[in-house]
């Protein structure tokens, strides 16, 4: 191992876990002493990293508390250094972390809000690509319909929502109040996405969700239609397709 | 000889919070600096307004997730978004810091300080050149603020960065506050630092505020820039000449107007120290 290696092996060992080997490295000098000078990165670092949770998850933030979500952040952060260059991309796993670990799975609106948060980030980063319009659809013979398969744009975002956390974030987008107990409501799928660069939501119905999963899993327009089941299926599917395709949620279709 | 480009002026930091007025006023502002990271994304709003902003003023992007310094290969992903947002929004110079970021794949979001010796000197100049070569440009690189200083180093900084160029052929983001902060934090004179500065190579000027902890200074960029720095501000100009010169503020972001009186004073002491 080179000596600089070794150095930055035991400055990052510092800064994650306090390792003092690397106190050694450290010139003394007038002002500040040495472990001050070390502290000063190892108490950025967290900061820093608090700060993009906030930044990511506002509105869970908000219902948390200020010290509540630093003691939820800290405890994160301790177990999820990060790996990417944009720190917009930190705290993907908070969702479920706060699912999972506890105390913060006794409340199961957190990670449902956290979910909700993450995934609207995705959306509003995602990348560009076209939008199919129900024009595009009609040029289409009747004939190649069953074997179509859907590309759907990059945005879109799906998930399952059991408490009232999109009412939740559009209070807190609105400036009101939000509190730590959110009731639940009946479980429902729900989409987001973006349009030019506004990003939107809504649920899906039982039957919408479970012809948009197959159309998530790159089935043929024939299995979609299929899961729709009863006489007017056909009917029923090129329905729903023409809302998504008015909505900017397919981008392009293959056979 | 230098490769270095003409000033571009006096520029801000591209902030989301001045995305409007920026569009819909026309102010008087030069150019932008963008933090590199925060457009390299695949799509949204954020590279919308970026590519409205880049019809209208010259953009240079500053990036902070480069590592020069780290003993982690390079980043290849990061060098490839790096170049295809260079493609895309054509900057005048693209420039990252004298620092390290993480290892073994970590990014502990912050400008590591690295000894300063021959060792480092090489390993740095290789990267730079492959960077370099990647980029089709030369990198410019900036004087970080630091907090402590190795008993490993064998030269100072200003030793470094000047070697740097010579071997690299890269240029240098002068910030005058990291100057006068590392100063502060390791008893040095900033205008020793300053004078050894190879003034050729010198292709921009950060200014910024920071927080004087009394034992030491942190660089927090959320304050106005202080009167000391001013004045080596006035003392870089002098032994550079006229460079591109650009004022930071990531924290406590104030109303444009704010910031382009800050910019009108740089331009003040420009104008008085140039003539």
């Amino acid at each position: 191992m080179s000596r600089l290696k070794r150095l930055q092996t035991h400055f990052q060992d510092y800064i994650l876990g306090g390792d003092p080997a690397f106190l050694g490295e450290i010139a003394s000098g007038r002002g500040a002493t040495v472990a001050v000078r070390a502290a000063i990165y190892a108490d950025a670092y967290r900061l820093r990293l608090i700060e993009a949770l906030n930044a990511n998850f506002p509105v869970l933030a908000a219902i948390v508390g200020v010290e509540p979500f630093t003691e939820l952040a800290r405890a994160y952060i301790g177990e999820h250094a990060s790996r990417y260059t944009n720190i917009r991309r930190y705290g993907d796993e908070l969702p479920r972390y706060l699912s999972t670990v506890r105390p913060w799975v006794e409340r199961p609106w957190l990670g449902e809000m956290a979910a909700f948060e993450w995934a609207m980030l995705g959306a509003f980063d995602a990348a560009e690509a076209p939008i199919l319009g129900i024009e595009d659809m009609t040029a289409v013979a009747p004939r190649r319909w069953p074997a179509l398969r859907f590309t759907v744009h990059p945005s879109v975002r799906r998930i399952d929502i059991q408490y009232e956390t999109p009412a939740l974030w559009k209070r807190h987008q609105a400036g009101e109040p939000v509190a730590d107990a959110l009731p639940a409501v009946a479980p429902a799928a729900w989409l987001l996405w973006r349009r030019g660069t506004e990003t939107y939501f809504r649920s899906m119905a039982a039957d919408e969700a479970a012809a948009f999963d197959r159309v998530l899993a790159g089935d043929a327009f024939a299995v979609v239609c299929g899961r729709l089941g009863g006489e007017d299926a056909a009917l029923r599917a090129a329905s729903l397709l023409k809302g998504w395709l008015a909505e900017s949620l397919i981008s392009g279709i293959s056979d | 000889m230098s490769n270095r480009q003409p000033s571009l002026g006096f520029g801000l930091g591209l902030r989301p919070k001045h995305y409007h007025e920026i569009l819909d006023g026309r102010p008087p502002i030069d150019w932008f600096e963008i933090i590199s990271e925060n457009y390299m994304v695949e799509g949204g709003k954020p590279l919308d307004f970026l590519d409205r902003v880049a019809s209208r003023y010259p953009i240079v992007m500053h990036g902070v997730s480069l590592s020069i310094g780290s003993t982690d290969p390079l980043d290849e992903r990061y060098l490839r978004d790096l170049k295809s947002l260079a493609d895309r929004i054509k900057p005048a110079w693209i420039s990252d810091h004298l620092c390290w970021t993480g290892i073994r794949r970590i990014n502990l979001h912050d400008l590591l300080p690295l000894p300063y010796t021959p060792a480092t000197l090489r390993h740095v100049a290789g990267r730079v050149r492959k960077v370099q070569d990647r980029l089709g440009r030369p990198l410019v690189i900036e004087n970080p603020s630091t907090y402590l200083e190795f008993n490993a180093s064998t030269m100072p900084e200003w030793e470094f960065l000047a070697r740097l160029c010579d071997e690299t052929e890269c240029l240098i983001l002068l910030d005058v506050n990291n100057i006068y902060v590392s100063a502060f934090n390791h008893g040095f004179d900033p205008l020793d630092y300053l004078r050894q500065i190879p003034s050729q190579r010198v292709q921009q000027f950060h200014l910024a505020g920071h927080a004087n902890h009394e034992t030491h200074i942190i660089d927090t960029h959320d304050a106005p820039v202080i009167d000391p720095v001013w004045n080596l501000y006035a003392q870089a100009l002098r032994h550079c000449g006229p460079v591109a010169t650009m004022i930071e503020r990531d924290d406590r972001i104030p109303p444009l107007p704010e910031l382009i009186a800050e910019l009108e004073r740089a331009r003040s002491i420009a104008r008085e120290v140039l003539g």
